[in-house]
């Protein structure tokens, strides 16, 4: 099956739009982590929340674009107000207590989106003029799928510049790097801190209105995202965008293969991988930061 | 015999170069300082020779047997033992608890989970001998929380001693401490039996000029003059660089292949 | 002046937390006890459900006592189960064979997955034994030979008949429960007090100074990770025994954050902190979804206060309060002198 050449694009071409959205989410969180050393598991919960958000939107009379335009916007305002009220005050108390709070949240999010929207998945119906195909070299492969392919290499080329090219994006290498330095240094690491979890959120957002016509709407989509999310955080390294590509790529496709070759087992594969890099790699394949600079 | 050496040690983090083709050799029974100003990699050269760093090139040699492949623990496990810049205890035991776990640790008793680590008599006997040798014997029930700054220095130090190791490295053991807590630690030093091997980082120069019997002067990662006490207070070089004028004014101090 | 001594005496005596601890364990055991014996037919089920998971809350808290705090923990529970499951159900076995194999599965892979997962820390420890615990319940999901996700039934129960007790019998499996927890417990609180123990709280605390002073500490994590799964293991298979029934629900990550917010909730850290938050879950679990629909909205409310306000628990809240008044009680040393009284 495997030796079909169409076939075989065909699945890299899914394996890589999965990675897109996988990067989505783990970008945000990654960098979270590796600047606020925050552990924030509730990043998924921001990825349904935008997913319904979308398909209100969508209910509303609103088109897919008008989703794409709100829903993340208004999740980021949410992801705010959660940081602000809640997620703050575990910031300095440790991964354990970090783990519980955005647990909870994830319980009740969930919970919430259950009472309002009920059991059942909803849909999201994708653009007009993203339904059909494309031909891409003899290969049949629907649009849309191509849209989120190159929404996520629009939104890595947007964050390398950010990174690497702007005064924010330095600050943030430098937090990521050595927090007590730049603090040092005058940086009010409290904005910058609110300013990367308000993008993270956002991306998270994005991910959730562009996956919703493809995986639907439903409770519990946040966990099942955020699992794969951290081994991608994990494979990928802390704190760095190369990290989080590299690491959506790998568990992208990690899991696209193995679904076909070995559907039981298709989780199984992904924790090899994920066991072969730590094995080599313990703090994952190119994290931010590699070295201590304490002399 | 030499008991510890070093041959063309260096480490880099990125492109800091930290230590720069360190060559230094310390005799048994010999008391060494290594001196420098702040950021001279004093504190990583430490920890190039207890394992807890890897150099990129060179190795560290212990009584004349290649240990640089080793790390942390198996070092500890031959007789390398460490204290450290900032205290490094187990803060929810108290003095007695910290002692006898590390005098266990040594003995290779902590496997045991079928007794209480109160029945381990040999591991507290040591335990209380290691603590009249630092001068902790008054304050062994005390958890080490609430102790005072320079009683956990000492404790610092005697966690290192309970190793029974070859080679004491202590890590500027008087750092933060009054006058009195010092010429306490100064005592415990020169009380050290000559059977170990004591190297010591140390910013206090009363000190330094009184216990050592060589002195090495760190500059930026490299030795800058190593010598007996008369000779490195002669030296120019020194006085220059780090006793006299401020070193990081000297532009001239990075030379060529050093990166920026 | 001797009341003075027997004031100090007490004194001493409460501010020993191993004192205090086991103290509570034993008022615990006590209180299960009488509960077991006045309580209604359904309540024993409750309290069969308790002490099964509190076994499980302390094979949780026996690696938090070197500072490994687990999300994948079903995961070991479903070992258990799964392998006592299939050897009573599809390979025809006793029961007592079964829990020797459960056991002795729950170490194997607990020592595998150790293997890889202890050579992390702290947060990325979570996210593999997250990530671990998920691989399992992906398979049991699509497993044939368990009916995946419709589950298997016909779980026997250990047939002690030929003694004269008969388990099938709630009154006393649930007895059977209670003392098998009790039984762990004591173990446990031996072996956190020997050197073995000792060590491990001290990787907790300064992991770099165990290794400084010769300690292996990968070695020490990995056997408490490998005691651990043994233990989760043992729990699996006798809450399998207690529902008669096997579901890959059982392995769900919702089942790791209910074991790890019992020992937060009764303290982690305090052994005796897990059973007691245990039976906290149970009930307000049956108190909840009793009374209200979408009871996770509230388990999730009582996640956040604890992470919030209650962070070292009932257990642990307990114990420094106790500290902080025997600490009041004893005339204080003048501070920054090397001579301290104790407390």
């Amino acid at each position: 099956m495997l030796l079909d050449p169409y076939f075989f694009a065909e699945q890299v071409l899914n394996s890589l739009q999965f990675s897109m959205l996988l990067f989505l989410l783990a970008i945000g969180l990654s960098v979270v982590f590796g600047l606020m050393d925050y552990l924030n598991l509730a990043h998924g919960t921001i990825y349904m929340f935008a997913a319904y958000v979308a398909f209100t939107v969508t209910q509303l009379g609103g088109s897919f674009w008008a989703a794409l335009a709100l829903a993340p916007f208004v999740a980021a305002a949410v992801g705010l107000l959660l940081y602000f009220l809640l997620l703050k005050r575990v910031e300095r108390s440790g991964h354990l207590a970090q783990v519980l709070l955005t647990v909870g949240i994830i319980y009740m999010g969930t919970d919430l989106m259950r009472i309002a929207y009920g059991d059942l998945p909803k849909g999201v119906a994708q653009p007009d003029v993203l339904k059909g195909a494309v031909n891409l070299f003899g290969i049949l492969y629907p649009s849309y799928r191509l849209f989120l392919i190159g929404l996520g290499l629009v939104v890595m080329t947007a964050l390398y510049f950010a990174l690497e090219r702007t005064r924010l994006g330095a600050l943030v290498r430098a937090g990521v790097d050595d927090r007590a330095t730049a603090e040092t240094l005058g940086i009010d690491i409290g904005k910058v801190f609110a300013l990367v979890f308000a993008i993270g959120t956002y991306l998270a957002g994005v991910g959730g209105v562009v996956a919703a016509p493809i995986f639907g709407v439903y409770p519990g989509m946040d966990v099942t995202i955020i699992i794969l999310v951290l081994i991608v955080v994990v494979v990928g390294g802390l704190g760095s965008l190369k990290g989080a590509i590299l690491g959506s790529l790998l568990i992208g496709f990690a899991d696209t293969f193995g679904k076909i070759l070995l559907p039981q087992f298709a989780m199984m594969i992904i924790y090899l991988v994920m066991a072969l890099v730590l094995t080599f790699r313990p703090t994952g394949l190119l994290p931010a930061r590699r070295f201590s600079t304490s002399v | 015999m030499i008991a510890l050496e070093t041959r063309n040690l260096n480490k880099s983090f990125g492109s800091l170069q930290v230590t720069q083709n360190v060559n230094l050799a310390f005799q048994q029974g010999e008391r060494s300082a290594i001196i420098g100003p702040n950021g001279a990699g004093k504190t990583t050269f430490f920890n190039l020779l207890a394992g807890e760093l890897r150099p990129n090139s060179g190795s560290v040699l212990f009584e004349e047997r290649d240990v640089t492949a080793l790390d942390v623990t198996s070092r500890a496990r031959i007789g390398i033992a460490r204290s450290f810049q900032r205290n490094n205890l187990f803060a929810d035991y108290t003095v007695r608890e910290n002692l006898a776990l590390a005098c266990a640790l040594r003995a290779g008793t902590t496997p045991i989970f079928w007794r209480s680590m109160r029945s381990l008599a040999s591991a507290h006997r040591e335990a209380d001998e290691v603590a009249a040798q630092v001068g902790l014997q008054d304050s062994l029930d005390a958890t080490v929380r609430n102790l005072s700054y320079g009683s956990q220095r000492q404790l610092e130090v005697a966690l290192a001693l309970a190793c029974r190791p070859k080679i004491l490295l202590l890590d500027e053991p008087t750092s933060g401490m009054s006058p009195e807590e010092t010429a306490r630690m100064h005592d415990l030093i020169t009380g050290l039996p000559r059977s170990l091997t004591v190297i010591i980082i140390e910013h206090d120069m009363d000190i330094v000029l009184d216990v050592a019997d060589k002195i090495a002067v760190l500059d930026y990662g490299r030795v800058l003059e190593q010598g007996t006490p008369a000779e490195i207070r002669a030296s120019k070089i020194v006085r220059e660089r780090y006793l006299g004028q401020d070193a990081f004014d000297d532009k001239d101090a990075f030379g060529a292949g050093d990166a920026a | 002046m001797a009341s003075n001594l027997m004031g100090s005496n007490l004194a001493s005596m409460m501010a020993n937390r191993t004192f205090v601890r086991r103290g509570i364990g034993v008022v615990l055991i006590v209180a299960a006890l009488l509960a077991q014996r006045f309580s209604s037919f359904f309540a024993q089920e409750l309290i069969a459900e308790a002490a099964i998971l509190g076994i499980f809350t302390l094979s949780l808290d026996l690696l938090a006592t070197c500072g490994l705090v687990s999300f994948g923990h079903a995961g070991l529970l479903g070992i258990g189960a799964y392998a006592f499951g299939g050897v009573t159900v599809l390979m025809g076995l006793p029961p007592s064979v079964a829990i020797v194999a459960a056991v002795l599965g729950g170490i194997v892979v607990s020592f595998l997955v150790g293997l890889l997962a202890v050579r992390t820390s702290g947060a990325f420890f979570i996210m593999v034994t997250l990530a671990a615990a998920e691989m399992f319940y992906a398979w049991a999901f699509r497993s044939k030979l368990f009916n995946g996700a419709d589950g298997m039934g016909g779980i026997p129960r250990l047939d002690l008949k030929p003694i004269g007790i008969d388990l099938d019998n709630p009154e006393i499996f649930a007895l059977l429960c209670i003392a098998l927890c009790v039984i762990v417990w004591v173990l446990l609180e031996l072996v956190v007090a020997s050197p073995f123990g000792r060590t491990l709280a001290a990787i907790r605390q300064n992991p770099s100074r165990v290794a400084a002073l010769g300690g292996r500490v990968f070695a020490y994590r990995l056997a408490a990770f490998t005691t651990s799964g043994a233990i989760a293991a043992l729990a699996g298979a006798f809450k399998v025994q207690h529902t008669n029934f096997i579901s890959p629900d059982l392995v769900s990550w919702f089942v790791s954050g209910d074991v790890l917010i019992a020992v937060v909730i009764g303290g982690m850290g305090t052994l005796v902190g897990g059973p007691l938050g245990a039976a906290v879950l149970v009930i307000l679990k049956d108190v909840l979804s009793s009374y209200v629909g979408h009871w996770y909205l509230f388990l999730g409310a009582i996640f956040a206060f604890v992470a919030l306000a209650l962070p070292h628990g009932i257990v642990g809240y307990m114990l420094d309060l106790i500290g902080r008044l025997s600490q009041s009680r004893t005339p204080a040393a003048a501070p920054g002198t090397s001579q301290e009284a104790a407390p």
